[in-house]
């Protein structure tokens, strides 16, 4: 509703000079928490825009109160602002008689799908400026109610619909509009697919109808998917179509391209995806370590830090030392980042994990290291983790993870700690 | 539009509902808005299409423009108005004004209007863009006569003539040649462009939608009627009175399209302010002589109006019973004539309208506005409104009715604002419902440029269908209780649909006492806003400024009189003051203690 309610501010002056009775005895008390009012209060507004403002005030408060009955008689009210002839507002409603007619129809209880269906056809075709987003709300529509085919079809003749010169938000409108296309032609492959394994076992993907799905969706989703933006299911269907038909060059290309690109914006799931990708074909740890470093600085609270953990702790050159001493150390930063939101503070993996680093580092007598890390982060630590408050916690959550911490903290605060104190009487209790 | 291809055929498209066909070179049926092809098939020699196909899309202008002539006969703006004025007078006769009113009054002021402004009834009548300045040939004796009676203003005498769609203006204007119509503008009327350029508006003075209601206004305030131009224009918003979508009354041979409809669009009702105006500026241009002067018995005389105001407003002495001699004083009615009288505004002089009068220029009379700034200067005389001593007062009175002494109660402020505030809510929440469930436009479209009539009449269609389809899914409309023509918004009382308990016999005597033989109030100060001299009257704009610092009662108590009049507290406010400056300026005069003013 934001965007309409930022267009609407810019309702165009209206043309009637005449005066409006009672003028501005509708006083609204501004408020920082409410969006801007749809239409500004103005002391010269017709009896028309006020019945409009009145009538819009009248839908929302209906809609809030899931009064849907009412909420459907003022919009029937509200229809006669389509033939508004200010040029500001001939914009505008259209779109709010579309967006709250559906969503009315879609909760009323008396509405048919015919209803919904025809109110789209209807606001579609009412002025060219908003064809493409209708349409594709219609086929979403669609959508949801399993018809797929159909939506299809409604993407396609959006898709070749032209009027004019296109603006940047119709163009952005037609990329969605595409890329949905394709996507739906993905599932009609993905359905394919498990109806072909279903039918022999062998399935070869020598289906020549499959394929030409695979095409027709490969062609619209490889084109969109190059242009920086967030694409991320569909960067998935694509791969897994190409994974399929056996290209995994081409697949590690897309996603590599997907999550290295600087023009696109930081996108955590990208680096997921590859990670991921490579995993299932069994690439080299170096490499998914590489994509998992990445991954740490931008999410360093992401469940594969564990696995990047794990992958630090056992790496298979064991010929270079300070190599090894570097990974571990790199692990005990990366559990205790992870450590440090609060998501993870009382799971007793994490707490494992950071566990086995610690042994790992008295193993190889690298106290100091441990040291350094600590004296960093001792004022979050110990106010986070460490209080008694946090030990009878842990106790009523999980044993384990009490023991696990009672390990832990006197290698980090110290065999006197706090923590140690009241755990100890807990479990002596126990 | 082309009509020779499509054969006329306007089923709208299922798809968009637009009438907006068009044959492609196939003599398929496609809609040029959709492009939704339909099964329908162009049904010609193959000869024609080939000649024909080309160009599908070219206009043919020589049918169209047949086809206009064919809607409608050439009429003028004028004629409009005056269909527009016979309309709201029959509606104004049906609601139970006199029937001199229409044919004796606004005829006649019509016809004076009509001739005084030279637009009709004169030798050499003005020229509106397409007419051209002949002389008139055919001032009827008849009509002459009629200006005659009008410039001595016997209106009780003149003969008496319909009104009707046979109309014939006096100066019938001849048309210039039927070209020039066609490729300069586009509308049904002869004279439209004349009418929308503004230069011309101002200096003839023509007519404009709220100068239709001036016309009433001031009509019926000839005739005293007991409407006022509150109730005139609460009429008008509750549709008992045409003016909204009015060219839906309009007689088959006037087809109201392109320019004209801008002319005879609504979409606001003219604010109170506004009609006044214009109510003055006519009287002005038609030069009307001095208004039948009004009489204490006159309904639209403050003293009679304000009772109705009081009933309205549920105060007590609002009820015309018989009070007996002694008990006058301790009704609220009896102090709002006496700051009437010594505030010298009930004077025949001041009451009177008369555009003349530079005093009225200046602040021009309203009666309703006046009667209830009466009663809200009663108010604080009684009561003080200081949000202090009227509660006080109010205890008093709450004691005594809890005390059960026999007779009718006392009038509780603090019971009576309980009661009121509620129906007053709930009047304002229906006020606001009506507003917004208010229909402005019409079901016959109006086309304002020729390149959008088919956009417009496509936009309609589509409303229609879909006011149909979410019609079926509303629920009940609302309560059509109130769509019955009353002067009253509330009724207090017993029955069904009251607001609430009636105080209208309540007594005042707890806010009295007795001081040499002589009722006076027990209140012993009066508080006002700074009254500036005469002449450099505060702007009403100011009262936004001012209105944090009076006192919540009195804002209150403006809030509820402007209401229930339909204008801004401001303008009550406003009127207020107005009464207060009288009042003070004529006891200045007298020298005579009744209250001590507090600063």
């Amino acid at each position: 509703m934001d965007d309409i309610e930022a267009e609407l501010n810019v309702a165009g002056a209206d043309e009637s000079d005449d005066d409006t009775w009672g003028r501005g005895t509708v006083k609204l008390t501004p408020s920082l928490l409410l969006p801007p009012a749809v239409f500004p209060e103005r002391s010269n507004m017709s009896g028309f825009h006020k019945t409009i403002k009145l009538c819009l005030l009248a839908i929302k408060d209906a809609m809030l109160h899931h009064r849907w009955e009412d909420a459907a008689k003022y919009i029937s009210y509200y229809t006669q602002a389509l033939e508004d002839t200010s040029t500001g507002n001939q914009l505008m409603s259209p779109e709010i008689m579309w967006r709250l007619g559906c969503e009315i129809l879609h909760h009323h209880p008396n509405s048919k799908p015919e209803d919904i269906i025809d109110l789209y056809e209807r606001m579609k075709n009412f002025g060219v400026k908003n064809f493409a987003k209708i349409s594709l709300d219609h086929a979403f529509h669609l959508l949801k109610n399993g018809q797929l085919e159909e939506a299809k079809r409604q993407l396609s003749v959006a898709e070749s619909w032209r009027y004019g010169k296109q603006s940047a938000a119709q163009s952005q409108d037609l990329t969605l509009i595409r890329v949905y296309r394709g996507f739906l032609d993905y599932i009609t492959w993905n359905h394919r697919r498990s109806l072909g394994e279903e039918a022999d076992h062998n399935g070869d993907g020598s289906n020549p109808e499959m394929h030409s799905y695979f095409r027709q969706a490969s062609v619209t989703l490889q084109e969109v998917i190059r242009s920086p933006g967030i694409w991320d299911s569909f960067v998935l269907a694509y791969v897994e179509m190409l994974e399929f038909y056996n290209d995994k060059e081409g697949a590690e290309k897309v996603l590599k391209d997907y999550a290295y690109d600087k023009a696109f914006p930081a996108n955590p799931n990208a680096h997921v995806y590859l990670y991921e990708f490579l995993r299932r074909n069994n690439a080299p740890k170096r490499k998914l370590m590489e994509v998992l470093e990445i991954l740490q600085a931008l999410v360093p609270s992401h469940k594969l830090m564990l696995q990047y953990c794990f992958f630090l702790l056992n790496s298979d050159n064991d010929d270079d030392d300070d190599d090894d001493d570097y990974k571990i150390q790199r692990a005990l930063q990366v559990i205790m980042d992870l450590l440090e939101y609060i998501s993870w503070k009382q799971n007793p993996y994490a707490w494992k994990c950071l566990w086995d680093v610690i042994v790992s580092l008295l193993k190889r007598c690298r106290g100091d290291v441990l040291a350094q890390e600590w004296h960093k982060r001792k004022e979050l630590w110990m106010p986070l983790h460490f209080r008694t408050y946090h030990a009878r916690q842990d106790a009523r959550v999980d044993q384990d993870l009490l023991m696990l911490k009672i390990l832990v903290v006197p290698n980090l605060a110290g065999k006197d700690a706090e923590y140690r104190r009241a755990a100890k009487l807990l479990t002596d209790n126990a | 539009m082309d009509d020779e291809l499509t054969a006329g055929y306007s089923v709208p498209c299922e798809r968009c509902s637009a009438v907006n066909w068009g044959v492609s070179d196939t003599g398929q049926f496609y809609c040029k808005s959709c492009h939704n092809i339909i099964e329908r098939v162009r049904d010609v020699e193959e000869t024609e299409v080939l000649s024909t196909s080309s160009r599908v899309t070219t206009l043919s202008r020589k049918s169209f423009k047949k086809n206009e002539k064919v809607l409608g006969k050439e009429w003028m703006i004028i004629e409009g108005f005056q269909f527009v004025l016979m309309h709201q007078a029959d509606a104004l006769l049906v609601l139970g004004v006199c029937p001199q009113f229409k044919n004796d009054v606004l005829c006649h002021f019509w016809r004076r209007y009509l001739q005084k402004t030279k637009q009709a009834y004169t030798e050499n009548p003005i020229s509106l863009g397409r007419i051209s300045a002949e002389p008139c040939q055919n001032v009827d004796s008849d009509s002459a006569v009629e200006s005659e009676a009008l410039s001595d203003v016997s209106l009780h005498s003149g003969p008496s003539v319909s009104q009707g769609s046979d109309l014939s203006l006096g100066a019938s204007a001849g048309h210039s040649s039927d070209d020039e119509a066609s490729t300069s503008l586009w509308c049904g009327s002869a004279d439209a462009t004349g009418y929308l350029n503004r230069r011309n508006q101002r200096s003839h003075h023509l007519m404009s939608m709220p100068r239709t209601l001036a016309l009433c206004h001031l009509a019926l305030l000839w005739v005293r009627e007991a409407v006022t131009l509150a109730d005139l224009l609460r009429f008008v918003s509750e549709k008992h009175i045409p003016y909204l979508n009015i060219h839906e009354v309009f007689p088959e041979e006037i087809k109201l399209f392109g320019k004209d409809a801008s002319i005879f669009r609504v979409e606001s009702i003219p604010s109170y302010q506004r009609v006044q105006k214009e109510a003055q500026l006519l009287a002005r241009v038609m030069e009307l002589p001095a208004f039948p002067s009004i009489s204490a018995q006159c309904l639209l005389h403050p003293g009679l109006l304000s009772l109705r105001y009081l009933t309205e407003a549920n105060l007590p002495g609002g009820y015309p019973g018989d009070p007996s001699p002694l008990d006058v004083s301790y009704e609220l009615h009896h102090w709002v004539c006496e700051v009437m009288h010594r505030s010298g505004l009930a004077k025949v002089g001041a009451l009177t309208f008369d555009h003349a009068s530079t005093a009225q220029r200046k602040s021009p009379i309203s009666y309703e506005l006046l009667a209830c700034a009466l009663i809200i200067v009663s108010m604080k005389l009684l009561f003080r409104l200081n949000d202090n001593k009227e509660w006080k007062l109010s205890e008093k009175a709450d004691h005594h009715n809890f005390a059960d002494i026999p007779g009718s109660g006392l009038f509780s402020l603090a019971w009576w604002y309980e009661t009121v505030l509620k129906a007053f809510e709930k009047a304002k929440k229906r006020e606001e419902q009506q507003t917004a469930s208010q229909m402005w436009k019409s079901s016959k479209a109006m086309v304002f440029r020729k390149k959008d009539k088919t956009v417009n009449l496509k936009r309609r269609r589509v409303v229609e269908h879909l006011q149909k389809s979410f019609q079926k899914l509303s629920g009940p409309s609302p309560d059509t209780l109130h769509s019955k023509p009353s002067s009253f918004i509330f009724r207090w009382g017993e029955g069904e649909d009251s607001d609430g308990p009636s105080f209208h016999q309540t007594k005042l005597h707890h806010v009295m006492k007795k001081e040499r033989e002589a009722h006076t109030t027990a209140n012993e100060k009066y508080w006002h806003p700074f009254l500036a001299s005469r002449g450099k009257k505060p702007c009403k704009s100011h009262y936004a400024e001012v209105e944090p610092t009076l006192p919540r009662m009195y804002v209150w108590l403006l809030e509820l009189f402007s209401f229930l009049l339909r204008v801004t507290p401001a303008c009550m406010h406003q009127e207020v003051l107005r009464v207060e400056q009288q009042f003070m300026k004529c006891r200045r005069f007298k020298r005579k203690k009744k209250t001590t003013v507090e600063k």
